[in-house]
């Protein structure tokens, strides 16, 4: 399916920002409507938890392709 | 004998940007503080601090999840106190965030502050990135991913499943979208117009807008496609979504597509892919061979060689007007050669190096590739056909350029385009240099960089002429500054500081390039800028 920039264009662009702040602060600047996610890594900090998870969801994924 | 202290706290996460900011000031502020590093422990952090010789006590068995603040200074007190100064600066920083009415801890919750969102912007770690770009396209959001290091598996995956669904997949390592006029990352604030790009490269599209907007003209939609799309393994995939999409865009009159020249097949199947959307379509594959240039044209459409040469082939057509053959500079010959000629006089004997130090991997990129047809042996650590490669990209040999946001200079610091400490220090060291003639730089502009990027130079480069002076040498310093009056840094303003300074600058990279190429020609001058012109 070919990316519709023309829904893009009527609804105005409305942002979610994941990670730095810096990229919220000029979106803001921008008058974009933004909200900041304050991020921390998911499954407790716990990486071969959370590797585990993340494999298993992008096979079901890929699957689905 | 120096003193090392380190301090790890578990599961206590901070972006990565705010723990180099608290690193960086500790470092400017406390006196006595030789290093200090506050980074989450992940593989590639903790390379960092052991290729550093900071990878001690209890950072070693520290976890991704964790973060390790140590610091190294001339004694103790030192030490604790740069340590000290970055956990306050920490939580000052966070306490100041979270005044900040829109601040959420998950996705989930931000689309519920924010039902109607469209677009995701992520730049966490990269082993966490692939996972929240998922969630995002599941929720049916567009994406621009920042992050760097998502493996490969993850791109491809995220990539069709996005085309899929018809969404956006920018990144990973996109620094740069313009998104319905609106610029996300690192983006300048440009005009709005009829030309739309899709580019594999953060600054081409920085440079490329910005030229665009300071000659009246605008652009629709920058599409970022990170640096590994035009690859075999991915396939182009962002590349085509984009061109597909800008080809439906009623208001993007002509295209313009800029990447590092891919591997052939995936070249021309780009390539092929544009000669079929019915708009004119410009094509910059940087450093292009010739035979990729000749299929370019076959496909009826317009190869332009440098990134100044597409801004300005791209605005010809929406004018109705032939492309120029090629741009060589705007100013008028007679004037270029007076500006030569009268650095050129001043040279010492020795003098005859040009030094780039750039903070742009594109604008890089594009200097190498013009400069080697005029100055050998080039040296660089980016990768461009006919350049030498430059083993230490601390150490410059010969002519060389330098881009110093590779890896191996920003592996635990803030890229140059925000923190320009190790540039400033890297102008002294070329200045000092008795072979070097010119000194090249870029200034980037806009949303996300050094808030004065030109005026942060500038003390460094008064620094290194009268250096250069007190030993009998005239060392001449190039720029050109990438963005518009818009910017929230203005053009103009950082174009006339450099100028006080006595920085030559140049209307574009392209052209600050070549004027270094004919400064460094020193008596063949001449021949160099009719070769040019030929």
């Amino acid at each position: 399916m070919v990316v519709d920039l023309k829904k893009i264009k009527e609804q105005g662009v409305k942002a979610i920002n994941i990670g730095i702040k810096d990229f919220y602060d000029s979106l803001k600047a921008q008058n974009v409507p933004v909200v900041h996610v304050m991020w921390k890594p998911p499954a407790g900090g716990k990486i071969e938890i959370f590797k585990r998870l993340k494999k298993l969801k992008f096979k079901k994924i890929e699957k689905s392709l | 004998m120096s003193v090392k202290k380190v301090v790890v706290k578990k599961n206590t996460f901070y972006d990565s940007s705010i723990l180099m900011r608290a690193a960086s000031e500790a470092k400017e502020k406390i006196e006595g503080v030789i290093e200090v590093a506050a980074l989450m422990a992940t593989d590639l952090n903790k390379k960092f601090l052991a290729d550093v010789g900071l990878l001690i006590g209890e950072a070693v068995n520290a976890t991704p999840s964790d973060l390790v603040i140590v610091a190294e200074a001339e004694n103790e007190e030192s030490a604790n106190k740069a340590i000290e100064f970055v956990e306050k600066y920490l939580v000052k920083g966070v306490e100041t965030v979270r005044k900040v009415e829109e601040v959420v801890e998950t996705l989930e919750d931000a689309l519920e502050k924010m039902p109607d969102a469209n677009i995701v912007i992520i730049s966490t770690p990269g082993e966490y990135a692939g996972w929240e770009a998922l969630k995002a396209l599941e929720k049916g959001l567009h994406v621009l991913l920042f992050s760097s290091n998502v493996e490969l598996e993850e791109e491809i995956i995220l990539k069709k499943y996005a085309a899929k669904k018809g969404l956006l997949l920018m990144g990973p390592d996109a620094g740069t979208a313009i998104i319905n006029g609106v610029g996300l990352g690192f983006a300048n604030v440009v005009n709005k117009g009829p030309i739309g790009l899709v580019a594999a490269a953060g600054t081409g599209i920085q440079e490329v807008t910005s030229i665009i907007t300071r000659e009246g003209l605008g652009t629709t939609w920058a599409i970022g496609t990170g640096s590994r799309d035009p690859t075999k393994d991915v396939g182009a995939i962002t590349m085509i979504e984009g061109l597909k999409a800008l080809a439906n865009d009623d208001e993007t009159k002509v295209i313009v597509i800029v990447s590092k020249p891919p591997e052939e097949e995936i070249a021309k199947k780009v390539v092929d892919v544009a000669s079929q959307l019915g708009k004119p379509v410009v094509v910059n594959f940087l450093g292009a061979s010739k035979e990729l240039v000749n299929y370019i044209e076959s496909k009826g459409l317009t190869p332009a060689l440098t990134l100044e040469e597409a801004a300005y082939k791209a605005m010809a057509i929406v004018k109705g007007e032939k492309p120029p053959e090629k741009i060589v500079f705007t100013l008028k010959k007679d004037d270029v050669a007076k500006i030569v000629e009268k650095e050129v006089e001043k040279l010492a004997e020795q003098q005859k190096y040009v030094r780039g130090l750039y903070s742009g991997g594109t604008l890089a990129s594009e200097a190498a590739y013009i400069l080697k047809d005029y100055l050998k042996p080039l040296y660089a650590n980016v990768k461009v056909k006919g350049v030498e490669w430059l083993e230490d990209p601390f150490k410059s040999i010969s002519h060389s350029i330098v881009d110093m946001g590779a890896e191996e200079f920003v592996a635990g610091r803030l890229h140059p385009m925000i923190d320009p400490t190790l540039r400033k220090k890297r102008i002294l060291e070329e200045a000092r240099d008795p072979e070097v003639a010119v000194i090249l730089l870029d200034i980037v502009l806009g949303y996300g960089s050094h808030e004065d990027p030109a005026g942060a130079l500038i003390p460094e480069i008064t620094q290194a002429k009268e250096l250069a002076e007190r030993e009998g040498r005239h060392l001449v310093f190039i720029a050109s500054v990438t963005g518009t009056d818009k910017d929230p840094q203005n053009y103009s303003t950082q174009k006339s500081k450099l100028e006080k300074a006595g920085v030559i600058v140049m209307p574009t990279n392209a052209q600050a390039a070549r004027l270094a190429a004919l400064i460094a020609s020193k008596d063949k001058w001449r021949e160099v800028l009719d070769k040019m012109y030929s």
